[in-house]
Formats: C-alpha cells, structure tokens, sequence
C-alpha cells in the first residue's frame, strides 16, 4: 500500500478557519459537517508543502506541474484531511490532559490499517457512560482521587491497559525517540466517552478576543471586537499521505515529504500572529521505519 | 413541526422585542458577552455572574433564558445537575444566546465590544 | 453559597493545577460582598508554580523556532506588566495565561498591534499606513504583511504571576463627573494577576525587515508599554541584546560532551588524553572548571576513583577544583 500516516503536532494555537461562523464564534475552526471533529484541510496542507519545495524538479514531478500547465499531468501525492486525534483539554491536576474518545480512535485505526501499519493497537476501550473516562493506570498525572476533572466536568476514572497501549502507541508515533514526552503522554492520555468528547470539541477549543483599538483613546472601535476560535497548542491531528505514482514512484513522494516535513512548518490561517507552527511526522507504509 | 432553532428565533425576538431602552445596552451587551464567558468559566459560573454584576438587565436575561430553554431552575439546575444534564443544558443555553447575540444587534441595536453605558 | 458545580464545591487546587482553568472556572462566591474570594482566587493563582511540563517544552519551542528560521531575542519586564486585562472573566480582570500551560505569555497580535501602533505614532512619514515599510511590515486588508509574531512565551525558572490591585482613589472624578479627586473618596481595591519574568520574542520573515521590527518593538517597549495599566508605567519591557555566542562555553560543551560519551570500559584507557587536551584548553576558569569536574565525575560514575587518586593529571584536576 502506497501510503504512510502523518501526525500533525501543534505547537502554537492552530486556526484551520471557515470564514464565517454560524454560532457565537466569528472564526470558528473548520468541522466535519457530520461528526464535528476539527480538521486541517488535505489541500491547505498540501499546499504548504508545495511551497515549501524549493527543489523545482521534485515540485513538479511530486506535486504536480504549476498552475499555468496544471492540465498537462496530476500530482503524485494526495493528502487526506487532518483530523484532530489529540485535545489537549485543562485539568485540575497534570495541567492538561490528551483527549481523546473511540469514535475518534476507531476512524484513525482505519486510516492506520489502510497505511498498512501493523503494531497500532486494535482494540479501542468504550467508556461505559459519559461520567467515565479511560487512562493508562490509577496514578496516573491527571487522576486525583479516581477523578479526572477537565474544565468544569467530573469524570470517574478507569484505568486500561488498552488506553495505556493507545497511550503508548501514539507517544512512540508523535515523540519518537523522546521518552520523557511519551512518558508525558501516556500519563496525561484520556479515553471519554464521545458525548463528552463533542462536548469538549464545542465549548474547550481556545477562543481569543480580537480587538481594533482607537488610535489615541485605546477605546474599542464600533464592531472592533471579534472572537477567534483555535486549536490549542499540543493538539495533535493525523491522517494520510497516499502516493498515486504520475511521474514519481512512492519512494520519490515519501523522500520528498520526509524532507520537507524535517523543520517545522506554519499551517492554517493568522500565520502573522504566529498562528500553526507544527511539527509533522511521517509513520507506518508496508511495515518498514519511516524516513 | 419548528425545529429547536425556529422556535428559539421566534420566542427569543419577542422577549428582546419587551426590553426596555433603560435595560437595552446592559442586555445587550451581556448577550454578546455571555457564550464567551460560559466557555471560559463554565455555565454554573457565567450564570452566577450576571446575577451578581448583571443589575436588572441581567435578571432580565436570566430570566428570559430560562424560559427559552425551558428551565424555570436555570441557575440552581446548571449547579447541581449531574454531567450529562450539565453538558445538554449549557447546549441549550448556548444555543439559544446565538439568537439573543443576534436581535442584541439588529432589534437593540448593540454591537459586540460596544459600551455598557451604565456599568458601576 | 458557591457559584460553582455542586460537585465541584470542595475541590482545592493542587501543585499542578492548569492556573488558567483555576482562574476561569473555580473562583468561590461571587457578589457584591465577596472582595475576599477575588483576592483569594487572585492569590491561589499566583501561587501555582510553572508547570514542570512547561519548562521542557519551552526547549521544545525555541528549537522549533530556530528550525523554523525565526529570529528570538529575550525581552525582560521592567517591574510589571498586565495583558489581557480586559478580557471576559468572572473576576472582570483578567490575564493572559496560555491555554494549555497556563503561564503568562504575550501574544503575537499584542506584540503586532504594539510595533504598529508605535510606527504610526512616532515614526514619521516613512511609516504611515499605507507607505511600503508599514505595509511590509504590518500587511493590510489585501496583503498578510512579511513578518510573523509569534506569542512570547515566557523563560521558564522564575515566579510569573503575583497578586496585584488597582486602587481607584477617585472614581467619581475617572467616570468623568465634576467632582475634583478628594482625599475623603475611599479607596476602592480591584485585584488583578500582574505578570513579570522574561519572554522570548520571535519574529521571522525577510533579515531586514525582522530586524528592523525589532528595532521599533525595543523603542515600543520602552515608551508606549504592552497591555493595560501603561499610564502607570505597566508593561514596560527590555529587549535584551542578543546573547553573543560565547566561544569559551562552545569548546568547553563539545569536551564535556565527549567526555560523557565515554563507555566507562573506555575510561581507563582515554581519559588522560582528555584530560590533555583540557590542560591545554585556551578558556575561562569557569569553563575550564566545567570540564575538570566532568571529567573527575567520569572517572567516579566508572569507578576508578581508587585507581586513579594518586596519578598526578587526577591530583592536578582536583586541585583546580578546590581552587
């Protein structure tokens, strides 16, 4: 199979906009219409990289030949939406916690299974009910007296093995060769139920208050007040990149990407405010180690 | 049959419609303000908010909300519900406060981030 | 009676409770009457330390920074600073406090908004909006603007966060009523989170005009300030200069470094060339002090203290330690 995971690490705040907004938000983050979850834009990030590839030949050969001779051939390389995997939700004890809910496990074991990775683990962990939440062990940085309390919820805690091994598996992805952050990882990695987890999604995303300020009076200006809505930083979003061989075989598309993905790059929108610097990872494809 | 969003518009444009020029910025201006301040502080909180610094616009729209989501106990409810009425609740409250942003700024004619004029 | 969830009534904050979730969500009874829980709440915040978590991944966002091409220069606090003041809160004063690790930080629309806003002011006609140099650097409706802010994250290994009040002596007179200030007008306390430390100011895009946004943001810093409270000297802040590449630490890291390498089965065989090479070493006594003492912590994690405790290099490199 011609494609690899790819896991997207926020480090700053990241807005993958929509434009308008429906709700309270003026710039809400982008949503798949039918689940909700927060997503990057296959083609955004896509586009990023195309930038970035400094290296003409490979540009076009990889993602496909300049706007103006755009009929003459198609890219080799795809790149799925970006779905959020990871929230990184406030807690009362363990600062934050890494959230996320067998809804949204179960979609990335697919995309996992289609890159052909092997070693994810297969068995995802229901919450019996919504007050129920799963972590790797009692101890855990997040727990406190079998509670786990993230913003205003309470939550009662049980501790997994197939949470710990989800915990672990994604730590091993995401900070490979970092054992502190996988240890980090795995201490604050949280399985709610999926009632919970839309919940979160809705109301414990960053917003920020924009404002446009009077010059002299550092008053607010009429309708200088707007509401920005992001991902906060350490949430971690994954999905494919899948190679379709044009002109560049699989191993040409994965080389290209590794490098270009080998500094961080800026994604989604508000980049002069320092919005969306990612770290970004490449995993799995016929069971070999990544580039 | 009205979908929750249909009938939330048409209740809601009529109780902004009954707020009075003395109560209209305050209102307002709360309206705008509220959904931000349940994300951050959470429903029990932001709620008991307006009650304490809200004056009489503020019980106006606590009021109000109560009755458009159809919790007469609104303010004691969002305390002592337990998770899951907790989460439909604060749903519910928000979204109804999308309608009274709405009519805050084209019946009470208060934009976002404009002055409470008759703050303390 | 407490405003907040029922089961949530006797919860206390811990060591390493998220500050900005406390901030938002766990304030007790709020009234008219309750100053003291404002004051407490004020309090429990500035008392959370810098969470562990953080300060590694501080390492991990300067590291991303260089990587990613951004230019950081640290900018210290003159005395105190309050960003966000204005921002909804239960408390009606707010802070700043980033989402995920709760410290205080300055974000990169407050640093853009400052540069631009002091350009406009005090830059004269180069700089007026609408010039290139303004467009350039700031971007307008049409275009982004060359040069990125990224929020400055604050220097982790001091307090950030102290308990501070506004006391407004004359609110009469500030509302814009006739009553001149008079001494009789009791003071009236608002407690608010102020903000000190150092932060790391990032900024990328083309050389020139990165270093020249540094420029205005050192000038702005100093006479306009950053977030509320500037009228009394809030928000003023330092932009270091850039730390130069100390050469003495450079050689001493890269000796240390292969130092701690060694496998202690090659101790005995390497460890005088090393220690060659250190007493030749061209630096500083404080690095030459570095190396001596991993050298000397080498030879006792391999355990060969006995054994080497009457050769002479051994005896030198104590010496220059007790020295």
């Amino acid at each position: 199979m011609n494609a690899r995971l790819l896991f997207v690490h926020a480090l700053s705040p990241l807005h993958a906009g929509t434009g308008q907004g429906v709700g309270v938000i003026d710039l809400p983050t982008a949503r798949e219409k039918a689940t909700g979850i927060p997503y990057l834009p296959g083609s955004s990030l896509k586009g990023v990289l195309r930038d970035a590839c400094t290296d003409k030949e490979a540009r076009s050969i990889v993602f496909g030949p300049d706007k103006a001779s755009a009929h003459e051939y198609a890219g080799s390389v795809q790149i799925s939406d970006q779905r959020l995997l990871l929230l990184p939700v406030r807690s009362l004890v363990g600062t934050f916690a890494w959230v996320t809910s067998p809804h949204i496990l179960r979609r990335f074991l697919r995309d996992a299974q289609y890159a052909g990775v092997t070693d994810v683990p297969s068995d995802v962990p229901t919450p019996t009910s919504a007050s129920c939440c799963h972590v790797a062990d009692s101890e855990c940085l997040i727990v406190s007296d079998g509670q786990v309390i993230l913003e205003d919820l309470d939550l009662t805690s049980q501790a997994d093995a197939r949470a710990r091994a989800w915990g672990e598996w994604i730590g091993g992805q995401v900070f490979a060769g970092e054992a502190e952050w996988q240890r980090a990882l795995v201490g604050r990695f949280c399985i709610v139920h999926d009632d919970v987890m839309s919940f979160l999604l809705e109301t414990a995303t960053e917003v920020m208050a924009r404002i446009r300020l009077h010059e002299e009076a550092k008053t607010v200006e009429e309708g200088g007040l707007w509401y920005e809505e992001a991902l906060p930083a350490e949430t971690v979003l994954a999905g494919l990149v899948v190679a379709t061989p044009v002109k560049a075989g699989p191993e040409k598309v994965f080389a290209t990407i590794g490098e270009l993905i080998a500094s961080p790059l800026q994604l989604g929108g508000k980049a002069t405010v320092g919005r969306g610097l990612c770290r970004l990872r490449l995993a799995g494809g016929d069971g070999r180690a990544d580039a | 049959m009205q979908t929750r969003s249909q009938r939330y518009a048409a209740q809601i444009f009529a109780q902004v419609s009954r707020v009075g020029e003395e109560e209209r910025k305050k209102y307002g201006s709360l309206a705008h303000r509220l959904p931000v301040l349940i994300r951050s502080a959470g429903l029990a909180q932001a709620l008991a908010f307006v009650r304490a610094k809200g004056g009489p616009a503020g019980e106006r729209l606590l009021a109000d909300l109560a009755a458009a989501v159809g919790q007469a106990d609104l303010e004691r409810r969002s305390r002592c519900a337990d998770l899951l009425e907790y989460m439909r609740l604060t749903r519910d409250v928000l979204a109804a406060l999308v309608w009274y942003k709405r009519f805050a700024q084209s019946v009470l004619g208060v934009e976002p981030g404009a002055d409470e004029g008759d703050e303390e | 009676m407490s405003t907040r969830r029922c089961c949530l009534a006797n919860v206390t904050k811990t060591p390493t409770t998220n500050a900005g979730l406390w901030f938002d969500k766990f304030i007790r009874p709020q009234g008219d009457e309750d100053k003291e829980s404002r004051q407490n709440l004020v309090r429990e915040v500035a008392e959370i330390p810098v969470p562990e978590v953080y300060t590694r991944w501080f390492e991990r966002w300067r590291g991303a920074l260089e990587k990613y091409g951004a230019d950081c220069r640290v900018a210290e606090v003159v005395g105190r600073m309050a960003v966000g003041l204005g921002e909804d809160s239960v408390l009606e004063t707010s802070v700043t406090l980033h989402h995920t690790f709760g410290v205080p930080y300055i974000p990169g629309s407050a640093l853009k908004g400052l540069a631009a806003s002091f350009a406009r002011l005090h830059l004269g006609e180069f700089w007026r909006p609408g010039t290139t140099a303004y467009r350039t650097l700031f971007g307008d409706t049409h275009i982004a603007g060359y040069v990125t802010f990224f929020d400055a994250m604050p220097l982790p290994g001091t307090k950030l966060l102290y308990p501070d009040v506004i006391t407004v002596h004359h609110p009469k007179y500030y509302r814009g009523e006739e009553e001149p200030p008079a001494d009789w007008d009791s003071p009236n306390p608002v407690p608010f989170l102020s903000a000190t430390g150092r932060y790391l100011v990032a900024l990328s895009g083309p050389a020139k005009w990165v270093e020249a946004t540094f420029d205005v943001l050192a000038h702005a810093f100093i006479h306009l300030g950053i977030g509320a409270k500037t009228s009394s000297g809030y928000g003023r802040l330092r932009l270091e200069v850039r730390r130069p590449v100390d050469p003495d630490r450079e050689k001493a890291e890269q000796l240390i470094r292969q130092v701690q390498a060694l496998r202690p089965a090659e101790v005995a065989g390497r460890v005088q060339t090393f220690c060659e090479q250190w007493r030749r070493m061209q630096v500083g006594p404080e690095q030459k002090r570095r190396v001596a003492a991993a050298i000397v912590a080498k030879v006792r994690e391999a355990g060969r203290e006995k054994q080497s405790r009457d050769k002479a290099w051994y005896q030198e490199l104590l010496a220059y330690l007790a020295d």
